[in-house]
């Protein structure tokens, strides 16, 4: 038998014995019918399925996916949810155009930055100085979260992230916290979110082979792994071309070390051993490729780094450092001849290997589509799921929408879909079970950045009105009030990475990877009993990884329940206080607590106490809007103790009292396993 | 060269795993860090062993690094002192600061008889045995308790010091030969001096980190890190396995804020929630979530909350009579001296610190003057030397026989780099090659000046190495930080073989097994 299930027998049984219904769960969901329990049922399949592909479920968009599921039943309803983000929120084919809604995150940044300006006006003279950095870098960040809160074509975004964590460019070279213009008169820092818009964002749904040309040409790889101004040999002072981007896209953005079987599973050579990928005449063959290319209109031999930088323009080919002597790699499996100086043949070379991870090598599709179930629903899919998945991946190679393939084979396979077991209970009341099918083997620890943007959706946030405070300069105010909440236009949130916010916390933000390895690896295990667990045959390597481990140190551990604790104490994501020229602002983000307040919630009537039966109520909308309703009992049980021994103990009857227990308790669960760990 | 053949090699054979690791450490270095990570998880587990690769020890022993951030002008800290070279430091430093008798503005040089300001004048530092036998050298003078130091045998000095890959001269340096990634730049420059893997960019685990891995059990690692961190995530000290333990200056341990308290409302039930789902007893802990990720999330926060608690608990009750300066890295040595006193408590044999001072980005205002008193980089090495003493002060309060935590432990300097010997007008750009000093007991220091010196700074050059200028008195290193970090590895208790080699992947390019690297350590 099942550990939950007897769990839920015992709590029934005590239930039963004790004559408590009102301090005990007899199920997950309490349901007066059984219309209502096919519909919380409905509701946590919504809920389980907006996890993985926003960044959290609201309370509108899981009804919304319930009655679907109702109407047309669950795969049909996700599909019919995944086409919908497909189709109806196309974006603009021009990089600057701003869009409220959607899309990309440049012309927003830029849009704030044009709304608001920089924020200290003696720029010019302290320009190196903390404050300068901190504001060259905000509104990338700013940008980033805005998108993630409030943005329409939440798939996209999701998907912009993932690959984000895929093809890692991030802070680091000096360059990208610039604030003086490029040559194409932008702000340098604008370069990274025109990366994440290039590559990530506009490639989402589309095609890996094209991804890899974009990636490849980008300025801001250029300079992240220095493959701008990379030149060829010269004998004469015996220098060899930078060989860190073509280490790089065979380790990291296409093929990896070892040579994988289409589900994942490394192969084992004759040996006993693993066969390698490419050896160190592949490297250089490779580094060889890569040399010639410069700052986009900035063809010349200078030596001058800065000369030219243009962090918004594809990168050019300068001929005559373009190495165009024979170059064999992989054993002789990719030969690209020697061919006469132009920059056309230097551009062939460097599409031939593109050509040759993205077509030829077999292990491009598992090696990615790996990574992206990790990204998306559990840290250790089985063979088979991968096999499946990389299959969409190999028929669609060619096709302009091989991630909008790839995506659905992910999300609708059906090891995805088939996570979660429901149990009517009969008695002492009705309700309604969900169990976790498959513990330890097909779960995640939920990245901390997206069970924090989870917990801000799930309570509409919306900027604090206070940004309206003082403004003694002619910009426009913070937040332009009006429009609905929570909404964009002028209203934006204001979330960064510095300052008292996500990065130093969380040890994962926007932007701020530490190296090209991205936040953590994706064969991390962490030490103790996941280490000692032999998991089913199923499992590559019979071995669990679980990357997001890998930067929880008793360090961030605090951190992140001190960050979380910060932000649902006023129930504000509260980052503290800025100051600016002339201004204080707050840079909270509210939470709207109103579905507490209505209909019988908690919070409703006035000098009255909480039932315990408001209570478990609560702890129930809890488990479907930040759990998926997959909270187990065990967990229900502690929050309604913690919850019934406070009302024993003490008055809790005014609204500001019956708000700290709000918060406490959401709080709490944020941080609970239940909550951290995703079927 | 060929970095990635190594492992390559090592992957077609069947090497033992501390071989294995060994390997692709080293290359994690070249290479990448996922290569170990990779490999290891999906085949090697199971091989583990239970114990640390080294250790355990019959003796404590302590590193402290003090990173003086944003590049210090380490040739204005430790300038010539002889008439001649003096007169060359203060030629090509565009004179005396102007304050100073005969000084001149936009000069940046410190003088060294000064009748008039005698607080501007070097100290004398007479270089015993070694390559700078018979000069003298200056110490800026705010340092004076580094003076003392170094005079009663417990500090000695490291000149021209920076990151290198191998050995490089001044035509390796015009055709880009194995330079450094990113040299003169802060954040490469940082990075490489704490990777000591300079020739990569995606490096992001130090030295120290390496170390704290051999010497830590990789399958029940240590709570509290060996690697102690004041503030600052670091990469020296961050490892595969081993993370720095982050503490603040004034608080210690980051504390799960609002616990246990049952005073305010929402602490107290969210308290009660938390210790309802963080479960204190492992077994309660294993019953209550099957989901073995989610009893690892679990216990890892309950083994975070409950640390940072008997971390405070363990440093907070030691009794210390040691004045610290009120100073932020004053009260950083404060915390690193009670975590050597509670070493025990914490279980540690052996410990290593990252204290910091940032500030050092002199472009202007190098030789700032506040009334009397000169400010700028002259008043933030008087906050470090004061800071240092003081640590030295409760090492001597700490010791229950002489020697036995002041021999032990020994105190470093590291920064980004050193900055240009010409003047820019009121300061110095970044450069590259820098002096540093180290303090210790008397049976650990050899005092002396070590390193080589260059011989004339006027013209950047030096007998054995000829011109060390790459432009305007950027120096060429003459000694590599991996020969620094070698000595201070071995000292600790690393052996000169290939666990050295793990460590310092470049190291061979430097040193051959045997024998000392430099010798500023007994």
């Amino acid at each position: 038998m099942k550990y939950r299930t007897v769990q839920a027998l015992c709590r029934g049984l005590l239930a039963t014995c004790l004559l408590l219904p009102a301090t005990t769960f007899a199920a997950d969901f309490a349901a007066s019918s059984f219309g209502e329990l096919g519909e919380i049922q409905r509701k946590v399949l919504a809920s389980h399925f907006l996890m993985r592909t926003t960044f959290g479920p609201t309370e509108p968009d899981v009804n919304a996916l319930a009655l679907r599921i109702q109407q047309i039943g669950k795969k049909a309803a996700f599909e019919e949810w995944i086409d919908a983000q497909l189709n109806d929120y196309p974006i603009s084919s021009d990089w600057q155009t701003y869009e409220a809604d959607r899309g990309r995150l440049w012309p927003l940044a830029k849009k704030m930055l044009n709304d608001m300006g920089y924020r200290s006006i003696n720029f010019g003279k302290d320009k190196d100085d903390e404050q300068g950095v901190y504001d060259r870098n905000q509104w990338k960040e700013h940008a980033w979260w805005h998108r993630a809160l409030t943005s329409k074509d939440q798939l996209r975004q999701r998907m912009a992230w993932a690959l984000s964590q895929i093809f890692v460019v991030a802070e680091g070279p000096g360059v990208f916290s610039n604030r003086d213009l490029d040559s194409s008169a932008n702000p340098r820092w604008l370069g990274l979110p025109k990366y994440y818009d290039d590559v990530c964002i506009s490639h989402a749904f589309g095609n890996y082979r094209d991804l890899l040309d974009t990636m490849t040409y980008s300025p801001a790889m250029g300079v992240w792994l220095t493959t701008v101004k990379n030149k060829k040999a010269d004998p004469r002072t015996g220098s060899f071309p930078d060989e860190n981007y073509a280490r790089e896209i065979m380790q990291l953005f296409s093929i990896g070390l070892v040579e994988l079987k289409p589900n994942g599973e490394p192969r084992i050579g004759p040996d006993g051993e693993f066969v390698e990928t490419y050896d160190n005449e592949t490297i250089t063959a490779l580094s060889r490729v890569f040399t010639g290319l410069v700052f986009n209109n900035n063809k010349s031999s200078s030596d001058s780094f800065g000369a030219g930088t243009n962090l918004h323009a594809e990168m050019d080919v300068y001929e005559q450092q373009h190495d165009t002597g024979q170059k064999v790699a992989f054993k002789g499996r990719l030969v690209i001849p020697a061919r006469p100086q132009s920059e056309a043949n230097a551009r062939r070379d460097i599409s031939a290997v593109l050509d040759f991870l993205a077509y030829e090598h077999r292990n491009t599709a598992p090696f990615i589509c790996r990574r992206l179930i990790q990204r998306f629903v559990m840290s250790n899919p089985p063979k088979y799921y991968v096999r499946r998945v990389v299959r969409a991946w190999d028929k669609n190679k060619t096709n302009p929408k091989q991630f909008e393939e790839v995506i659905k084979a992910i999300l609708l396979d059906r090891v995805a879909l088939n996570a979660l077991r429901f149990k009517t209970v009969r008695s002492p009341s009705l309700g309604l079970n969900v169990i976790r099918k498959y513990p330890t083997e097909r779960t995640r620890l939920r990245e901390p950045i997206l069970r924090s943007t989870a917990m801000l959706r799930a309570f509409s946030p919306y900027p604090d009105p206070s940004f309206l405070t003082i403004s003694s300069d002619a910009k426009t105010p913070y937040y332009t009030p009006g429009g609905p909440e929570g909404t964009a236009g002028n209203q934006y949130f204001f979330i960064d990475n510095n300052s008292d916010g996500i990065g130093d916390k969380f040890a994962q933000a926007p932007f701020e990877s530490e190296s090209v390895f991205n936040f953590y690896l994706p064969d991390y295990q962490a030490p103790g009993a996941i280490s000692n667990y032999v998991p089913s045959k199923s499992i590559i390597n019979g071995k669990l990884v679980t990357p997001e481990f890998q930067i929880i140190s008793p360090v961030t551990a605090n951190q992140t329940m001190n960050h979380i604790r910060r932000t649902t104490v006023d129930s504000d994501f509260d980052i503290g206080n800025q100051w600016e020229v002339n201004r204080q602002v707050n840079l909270d983000v509210n939470l709207d607590f109103s579905r507490f307040y209505e209909d019988g919630g908690l919070l409703g009537a006035a000098n009255v106490e909480p039932t315990m039966q408001q209570v478990r109520k609560f702890i129930e909308t809890l488990d479907l809007a930040l759990c998926a309703g997959t909270m187990s009992l065990s967990t229900k049980q502690v929050l309604l103790d913690v919850c019934q021994a406070e009302l024993d103990r003490y008055n809790v009857d005014r609204v500001s009292e019956k708000e700290d227990l709000v918060q406490a308790i959401i709080s709490a669960l944020v941080l609970a396993p239940d909550c951290a760990v995703m079927p | 060269m060929n970095f990635f053949d190594p492992l390559m090699t090592a992957m077609n054979k069947s090497v033992s795993r501390r071989d294995f690791i060994r390997r692709a450490g080293g290359c994690s270095a070249l290479t990448s860090t996922s290569i170990l990570a990779t490999l290891l998880n999906l085949r090697m587990t199971g091989k583990v062993l239970s114990a640390p690769t080294l250790g355990p020890f019959n003796d404590y022993k302590a590193l402290v690094c003090v990173f003086l951030f944003g590049g210090n002008d380490s040739y204005n800290m430790l300038a010539p002192y002889d008439d001649a070279e003096h007169s060359q430091y203060v030629s090509k430093r565009g004179g005396l600061v102007s304050q100073a008798t005969g000084g001149v503005a936009g000069g940046i040089a410190w003088p060294k008889n000064d009748p008039d300001h005698p607080q501007y004048n070097l100290r004398p530092i007479a270089a015993g045995t070694g390559p700078n036998a018979g000069r003298t050298f200056g110490l800026i003078n705010s340092m004076s308790n580094l003076h003392s130091l170094y005079n009663s045998g417990r500090a000695t000095f490291i000149a021209n010091t920076g990151t290198l890959v191998r050995p490089t001269t001044r035509a390796d340096f015009d055709a880009k030969i194995d330079l450094p990634k990113g040299l003169f730049s802060h954040n490469d420059e940082q990075r490489n001096w704490q990777s000591s893997i300079p020739q990569s960019r995606s490096a992001v685990q130090g030295w120290a980190g390496r170390i704290a891995d051999l010497l830590t059990d990789p399958v029940s690692p240590d709570t509290i890190s060996m690697s102690i961190a004041l503030e600052k995530l670091n990469v020296v000290q961050t490892g595969q396995n081993v993370v720095p333990y982050i503490v603040d200056d004034a608080n210690g341990a980051k504390l799960l804020e609002g616990y246990p308290s049952t005073s305010g409302r929402y602490d107290r039930i969210r308290n009660n929630a938390l210790d309802g789902l963080f479960p204190k007893d492992d077994g309660t802990l294993a019953a209550t979530y099957a989901d073995l990720l989610q009893r690892t999330h679990a216990s890892a926060n309950r083994d975070a909350i409950e640390a940072a608690i008997a971390y405070n608990a363990a440093t907070g009750s030691i009794a210390l009579n040691t004045q610290f300066p009120d100073t932020n890295i004053g009260r950083q040595a404060e915390q690193v001296a009670r975590a050597i006193a509670a070493r025990e408590t914490l279980g540690h044999q052996r410990q290593i610190f990252f204290i910091s001072r940032g500030g050092f980005d002199d472009h202007s205002n190098l030789v700032d003057f506040n009334g009397a008193t000169p400010d700028g980089q002259y008043a933030r090495l008087g906050e470090v030397d004061a800071a240092v003493m003081a640590l030295q002060n409760a090492l001597e309060e700490l010791e229950s026989t002489p020697g036995e935590l002041t021999n032990n432990v020994v105190t470093f300097s590291a920064s980004d780099f050193s900055r240009t010997l010409a003047s820019n007008g009121s300061g110095s750009d970044h450069a590259w090659g820098a002096n540093h000093f180290v303090i210790g007991g008397p049976n650990t220091i050899h005092p002396s000046v070590w390193g080589n010196y260059p011989t004339n700074l006027r013209t950047a050059t030096h007998p054995q190495y000829g011109n060390l200028d790459t432009d305007r008195g950027r120096l060429i290193p003459t000694t590599s930080v991996d020969e620094y970090s070698a000595e201070l590895a071995m000292w600790f208790g690393i052996p000169d073989d290939s666990n050295l080699e793990l460590v310092l992947p470049n190291i061979r390019n430097f040193h051959s097994a045997g024998g000392k690297p430099i010798g500023f350590l007994r």
